[in-house]
């Protein structure tokens, strides 16, 4: 075969891989569409026109990306980082508008003005099933992230993909995502004891707040609060909260993940994430390894965002009930003995399917909860540029 | 009585939902069988019961001055709080966790070692019980209306004997065992720990300032 025929042979595959992975990505161009524009007619204001071009082709370009490649985990981040800040500025401003502050106070509660967030969820389980009440100060029904709809969402999630929800659909993770990347060499270990800390809190804030009735993480340890909305100043423990919630922020979400180049919010604190681990159980998808191709190299244990791999778990060809299913260990795995897997098949067989199967249910999840607000945010960043004010 | 127990009975889950912050984590440190859980539960019960006997004679001497005075009630909670959360705080960082091996029960010459374990969990049991939840209020304003000591005393016993119910799935929590489960039960008593000694210090700076 001479040079001419074996160029021919790879223009030839790569133009039906290209087609390939074009006819994969058919589905998401279509619901896309639907997705970001909420079920109704498609924007007519000019600038709305633009932030939706603009979010339309970066998410089908990020799954074309995915297809094509076959990397999951770098192209995701690249998503879930945009998205998170997004979602950010979005969420910040949509809230200076309907309430006129980011700041909430005692009327904000009694309007149930307060919105619903997932981390809720583990600590209004007790109370209600105790006192038949729902100790957040939201609305059950009515207005933007009610009660009712997140717990419909956060349902549908656990049930499709379990605790992928923490690296595909959650708002917040993008953040300590995003700054675990800045760190190219890890300058500090962390004792994998400290792994068992989100579960301890998720433990005491469920108990605390069944005993006080009152959401004790979003009262006092959320770090989100830094970036979504706040409590406004009033007294010395509304600022003793404040001054918590933005260490927190800063030690967990911005300084330990540049150090460490792990996501230490979702790996080591975060109550929800260690709840939604559970979910995982009942999953149907699982991140496998093939231990007749593993070279035993750890990589995979070495590069997992959340401590979700260990040697014991590696030696079971398979990962910790608190993996995220981010798809890392499988992009950097040497010997591609890392993949997605469907429980009660073959391990290491018709592992692209098994991919496929996870990935669309995931980014559609993930359209579901954000596209709005990633177009909404990309909005309010092209007013910023061309008014010089985000409304 | 019968009233008081009604009371308990059907506030229970109230009561349950104050106790298991600091019930649920010792149990897990522990990491031990179901069975000698049970004994560690009716020694936590035995100091709830003696917090709730002492409420029904101050329920009786003061007949609902305290209730009605509402920094003493503060004081008292407050100050019950620090010493709960001194509690678990020493417990999460002490280096015997064996009171409740059956082996160490019934050894009566290791007698320190039983000694401190039954101090423990019996005052543990004891600051939950003189915490306040919503029907232990009730129950303490009826108990300040009777005209005799023994029917208050009765009066909250009865009321122990019905929140007690609640009680009896938790020790059950004994099958999660290993390590693992040890280690989120201390960082859990240290966490609910510092949570306690938080609230408790500032209820007492709050009745400060406004004293």
């Amino acid at each position: 075969m001479n040079n001419l025929e074996s160029k021919k042979i790879a223009e030839t595959s790569t133009v039906k891989k290209f087609t390939k992975s074009v006819a994969a990505c058919i589905p998401i161009l279509l619901l896309s569409i639907v997705l970001l524009s909420g079920g109704s007619s498609l924007p007519k204001e000019p600038l709305m026109k633009i932030s939706f071009s603009i979010g339309y082709v970066f998410i089908n370009v990020i799954f074309f990306l995915m297809v094509y490649t076959k990397k999951t985990y770098k192209y995701r981040k690249i998503f879930f980082v945009i998205y998170a800040l997004l979602f950010a500025v979005s969420f910040m401003t949509n809230l200076i508008e309907v309430r006129g502050s980011i700041f909430y106070n005692e009327s904000t509660f009694i309007n149930g003005g307060t919105p619903f967030c997932h981390m809720v969820i583990p600590m209004i389980i007790i109370p209600a099933a105790l006192t038949k009440t729902i100790i957040f100060p939201g609305s059950l029904l009515t207005g933007f992230a009610s009660i009712a709809s997140m717990i419909v969402i956060w349902l549908g999630a656990s049930i499709a993909f379990g605790r992928g929800w923490c690296s595909w659909a959650c708002f917040y993770g993008g953040l300590d995502e995003g700054c675990s990347s800045l760190c190219k060499k890890p300058k500090l270990k962390i004792n994998r004891k400290w792994t068992y800390l989100s579960f301890a809190i998720l433990i005491s804030i469920v108990l605390l707040s069944a005993a006080t009735l009152a959401p004790v993480y979003c009262d006092w340890l959320c770090p989100f609060k830094a970036v979504t909305e706040a409590e406004q100043i009033t007294s010395t423990i509304v600022l003793i909260k404040t001054i918590v919630f933005y260490a927190l922020f800063l030690i967990l979400v911005i300084i330990l993940p540049i150090l460490t180049g792990k996501r230490t919010q979702c790996g080591l604190f975060c109550p929800f994430g260690a709840f939604q681990s559970f979910s995982n159980k009942i999953n149907i998808f699982e991140i496998r390894i093939d231990k007749n191709k593993c070279l035993n190299c750890k990589k995979c244990v070495r590069e997992c965002p959340t401590y979700s791999i260990d040697e014991n778990s590696l030696a079971n060809g398979k990962a910790l009930m608190t993996c995220t299913k981010c798809g890392k260990c499988i992009d950097t795995c040497p010997a591609s003995a890392v993949s997605y897997h469907i429980k009660g098949t073959k391990i290491g067989v018709k592992t692209n399917l098994s991919r496929y199967l996870f990935l669309y249910p995931a980014y559609i999840f993930a359209l579901t909860i954000g596209g709005g607000a990633m177009i909404k945010g990309v909005y309010r960043l092209l007013k910023l540029i061309t008014t010089g004010s985000f409304f | 009585m019968f009233k008081g127990f009604i009371l308990g009975l059907s506030s229970g889950g109230y009561c349950l939902a104050s106790c298991i912050p600091v019930f649920v984590p010792y149990i897990l440190s522990e990491d031990k069988k179901t069975k000698w859980n049970f004994i560690c539960l009716s020694k936590f019960m035995l100091g709830r019961l003696l917090g709730y006997i002492l409420f029904a004679l101050l329920a009786w001497i003061t007949g609902n001055f305290i209730i009605k005075q509402s920094h003493y009630k503060e004081i008292i909670f407050a100050l019950s709080y620090i010493f709960l959360s001194f509690t678990l705080i020493v417990y999460t960082f002490s280096k015997s966790h064996r009171f409740c091996n059956i082996k160490y029960f019934s050894k009566f010459s290791n007698y320190s070692n039983k000694e401190k374990g039954f101090t423990t969990v019996v005052l543990l049991g004891f600051l939950t019980g003189i915490n306040v939840c919503p029907p232990f209020i009730l129950a303490f304003s009826d108990a300040a209306f009777f005209t005799n000591i023994l029917s208050s005393i009765f009066y909250f016993a009865a009321f122990f004997v019905g929140t007690a119910v609640y009680f009896i799935p938790i020790p059950f929590i004994g099958v999660l065992k290993g390590k693992q489960i040890k280690l989120i039960g201390q960082m859990c008593s240290l966490i609910i720990g510092v949570f306690y000694m938080y609230s408790g210090i500032m209820m007492l700076f709050k009745e400060m300032m406004l004293q």
